[in-house]
Formats: C-alpha cells, structure tokens, sequence
C-alpha cells in the first residue's frame, strides 16, 4: 500500500451502538464480513449485533496487533500471553466474538487457553465454568469414571 | 455433527455454542475427554461423535503437536501378572498410563503395527488384538496368518491402513511359512467394518525382517527384498486398499541392501535410515513418490559400543529418539552431537521393538457398537 494513498476504512458498529473506525488491512482478517466491506460498500456502517463495544474494542487491537508487519515474532507471543489473561466470562465473550468474525488465529489461542485451563478440572467443575446442568443420573456418571480410572489410575482416582 | 450443531440454538442462552465447545474439546487429552463425557448428554453425544473423533485426531496428528505423541514398549516379563506396557510422551519422556487389555490372561505380548492411535498386539503368540491404549477399547483380529499357530518363528510384515475418504480401518499382515516342503507367503488383509479376512497369494517379494509397516498417507510401507539373500534388490512397497495389491514406491539409488536399511514415517514423510560403518544417515522423501526428493536429514555417529543404534522418532526440537542396545532409549541432539540417556529402560523380543502411536479417540469396534 502506497503511503501517500489514503487509508480505507472500515466502520463497525457495536451491539451497544459503539462506532470503530477500522483500515480495511486490518479488518480483513475478519472472515466472515469480509465481503461486506470488499464490496465497495465503502462508507457505510457494519453492524455486529452480538458483540459489546468492550469485547469488539479488544478484537480490534489483537487484530492491529497481528495485521503490524513490523512485530517480531516474540513480541507477538507475549502479547497472545497478555491478551488472554482476563476473566472466564470475557474470554468466552473473546471467543463468541472471534467465532462470528470467523478470525481463525485469534479462535485458535482463545480456545487452546480455555482447553489448557480446563484440562484436569473434574466434570462438576467444568459444569460450572460453562454453565450447564446436569443431566446423568449419580449411577451415570460413575460408571463412566469407573471406565477412565481402570485406564488412568494415577490422578483421576484421587479425584 | 450436524445434528448436535443444529441443537446448539436451544443451548446458546445459558451457555457456550456446541460449535465452540466442539473447537475446544477437540485440544484436549483422551483423559479429560473421557472424564468430560459424564459432564452431559450433549457433551456425550459430542465427544463419541465422528466428526469430533477424525477432528481431535487431525490435531493430535499435527506434526508439531507433541504432546499427543507417544512411543509403547511391552516388556517381556513372562509368566508375571503384571501390567507389562509402558508408553511415553514425546516431549516430556514422562510415563502415560497404558494398560494391556485381558490383563491377566497372557504371557507375552508384542506391538507389531499401529497407525492413528491404534495399536496391532500379537498375544501369546495366538491371538492379534487391535487396540485404542488411550481408550482401552480393542478387538479381536481373527484370521491372520489362517490361524497358524507358531508364526513367531517366521518373519513377518505388519500393517494398519487408513482409508481417510471412507474412514475404515484394515490390517495387513505376511509372513513367510512352510507346510511339508513348500514355502509361502501368506498375505491376510483383515476388513475392521466387515470383520472379514481375505488372504493373498503370489507375494513376489522376500520378507527379510519383521517389520511394522511405516504409515504414511494411510498406508504402510516395508522394505522387502527382490532376491532370496538378506535383503539384497530391496524394494519399498505399500499395500494400496483400492485394488488390494502391492506396489513399489521409488527408492533412492544407493538403497540396495536392505539389511543396511530401515524404512520409518517421521513428521508424516517416509524416511529411509542407512546405516554405515561408524555412522548412520537418515534420509527423508520430502515429496512422496518423486524419487528426486530424497534429502539427507541428519547424519548421527554410532559409537563403538552401540551397535543398535535405531530412530524412532523426532521430537518438537528436531532432536532424534534412539532405540539403543541394552535396551536403552535416547535423545541425539544433531547439533550438539551428543546422545542423551532418558532413564527409559525396555526389553523387546522378536524384531518387533518399540511402537509409536498418536493419542486418540479411535476405536477398533466403531462399527460393530458404541464405545
């Protein structure tokens, strides 16, 4: 991109009616809109109804972050370490949004940081994090943890 | 899936998208994945699925995804009751938990193949079990070889072939053997959806040493010789499911002994090992079936004492895990040159040695019932 040229942007629109001014090099990692803005629909304004400006606003830097040639691969690792240590409830919200957008590197870090945080929780804890309920009768449930201590009896059998 | 995914609206309002969770489970070890099947009916449902099982296969399989790497040894201990596996990590070289199935009903075990997380076991020299060490599943292979009992004595060649496009399991197995004065090669192509054998005769090559076929794109390899001497006018072969034969893939033109050669799957490449007077040198196919891309990979010393000096595998560094004499396994740093002992002792028998597999969710009954 020519430096004298000016930048095109893009303008994105929270679902709590948050405007952001975007470069379209940095929005074009989100997949899923792509073609709204690549369509010369330039100017106008893009909806996202299910992302609050407090997450989009996040999406946006880690976006610019990745889309900035000039970063040095270490420093984008700590970043990617920085960018995920936040509450479960926002990085959930990180993936909902990263998921919609379809932004896959962004989907791959938030989901591999939930994956290595829930890796030895018991199933009642994970019940918990995700908020589901449970279904399986007591007879169920340790019927299916017979059949994982018989093959895994270190950890597990304290649990 | 489809059908899981499609229900994920009536699960969004007091929780995560089935969509997402399907993204996140698929990273985890077969262990929490287990334990996490008793969180709810839809997390059951979604983790015994098949789209989930090829997808945390997929990842598991990443050449860059060490952790889901493992290598298995049986000890050879006969008569004891005890648990006679022992599998390790690629990136910590800690202990997994492996536990043999029929635990107290055999003397002796071997692994002899294994391909996406499915081991090859030949038991008490009588039975072939296929088996998830993961997951504990496993079934009975009946048929091989006819049956014959004492096929130990012979040389024999071991397979599991993939076939991705219908997702079906086969294992292939030869062995060279002799009724009255004849010799002949049996070749046994066992059908995991159908459980049915076929045999095959009119093998024209010579099974030199027993061998694990090297996966990869689904299918085993072997070397196999075209003489009757020890592996002279080798040849590397591959069975191709689609009209049941084998064919040859193109070997450099210095391999021409085999005994001097070992044929492995690294990073899913086929890799050839020459071994020399003093040294060894591994060779990878970097793109299959041209013959021009055979690349020297690394050149290790063997050093006076270890006359066996075997690559299982590599690690997430590009670091070399060695079989060694005496049973012994080590980490050969190409850089630094140096071999490092990993406190990992094994006792194989047979020429059928160490085996390496990938942690996954596969099951050798998929299509007879549910795990």
């Amino acid at each position: 991109m020519s430096s004298t040229e000016a930048k095109k942007m893009v303008v994105l629109k929270s679902f709590d009616g948050v405007t952001f001014e975007v470069e379209e090099s940095v929005a074009v990692q989100f997949e899923s809109i792509r073609h709204m803005f690549e369509d010369n629909l330039a100017g106008s304004v893009i909806p996202l109804s299910n992302i609050k400006s407090e997450i989009l606003s996040k999406v946006i830097d880690y976006c610019k972050r990745h889309a900035d040639d000039t970063t040095d691969e270490e420093d984008l690792k700590a970043f990617d370490a920085d960018f995920v240590k936040v509450e479960h409830g926002t990085l959930f919200d990180i993936i909902r949004a990263a998921n919609y957008l379809n932004i896959k590197s962004l989907l791959d870090l938030t989901c591999q940081t939930v994956a290595d945080m829930i890796k030895g929780k018991t199933p009642a804890e994970i019940r918990e994090l995700f908020n589901i309920s449970d279904e399986f009768t007591p007879e169920e449930e340790e019927e299916a943890s017979i059949i994982t201590r018989f093959i895994y009896m270190d950890r597990y059998a304290d649990c | 899936m489809a059908e899981i995914i499609e229900n994920k609206s009536a699960y969004r309002d007091n929780g995560i998208p089935l969509e997402i969770v399907f993204n996140i489970l698929s990273r985890l070890p077969v262990k929490s994945l287990l334990q996490f099947k008793s969180v709810n009916k839809a997390w059951h449902a979604l983790i015994s699925s098949p789209e989930f099982i090829k997808e945390h296969l997929n990842r598991a399989s990443d050449i860059d995804n060490f952790i889901f790497h493992r290598f298995m040894y049986i000890k050879v201990r006969p008569f004891s009751r005890q648990d006679l596996s022992q599998s390790f990590d690629f990136s910590t070289f800690n202990k997994v938990p492996a536990r043999l199935p029929l635990n107290s009903q055999f003397v002796n075990a071997e692994v002899v193949a294994s391909c996406n997380g499915l081991v090859l076991l030949y038991m008490n020299h009588e039975k072939h079990l296929l088996w998830n060490p993961s997951t504990g599943n496993y079934k009975e292979i009946s048929g091989l070889h006819r049956n014959r009992l004492n096929i130990q004595s012979y040389n024999r060649l071991y397979g599991i072939a993939h076939d991705a496009s219908i997702d079906e399991y086969t294992v292939i197995s030869a062995a060279r053997v002799s009724h009255s004065q004849n010799q002949e090669t049996i070749v046994s192509v066992y059908n995991c959806r159908t459980n049915c054998c076929n045999y095959i005769t009119g093998f024209p090559y010579w099974i030199f040493r027993n061998q694990q076929g090297a996966v990869v794109n689904g299918a085993p390899h072997w070397l196999v010789s075209n003489g009757h001497g020890d592996g002279e006018g080798c040849a590397i072969i591959y069975f191709d499911l689609s009209n049941e034969t084998f064919k040859e893939v193109a070997k450099p033109d210095w391999a021409e002994n085999g005994s001097e050669l070992d044929l492995r799957a690294f990073k899913g490449l086929l890799c050839l090992v020459q071994y020399k007077r003093g040294y060894a040198d591994i060779w990878v196919m970097e793109e299959y079936g041209e013959p021009g891309s055979w690349n020297k990979l690394y050149s290790y010393v063997r050093s006076l004492s270890a006359l066996d000096v075997r690559p299982l595998g590599l690690t997430h560094d590009d670091e070399v895990v060695m079989e060694m004499e005496q049973s012994r396994v080590a980490i050969y740093n190409p850089e630094t040159r140096q071999f490092y002992d990993k406190n990992i002792y094994s006792c194989y028998n047979n020429g059928f040695k160490a085996v390496t597999y990938v942690e996954s969710l596969v099951s050798p009954n998929a299509w007879n019932e549910d795990m």
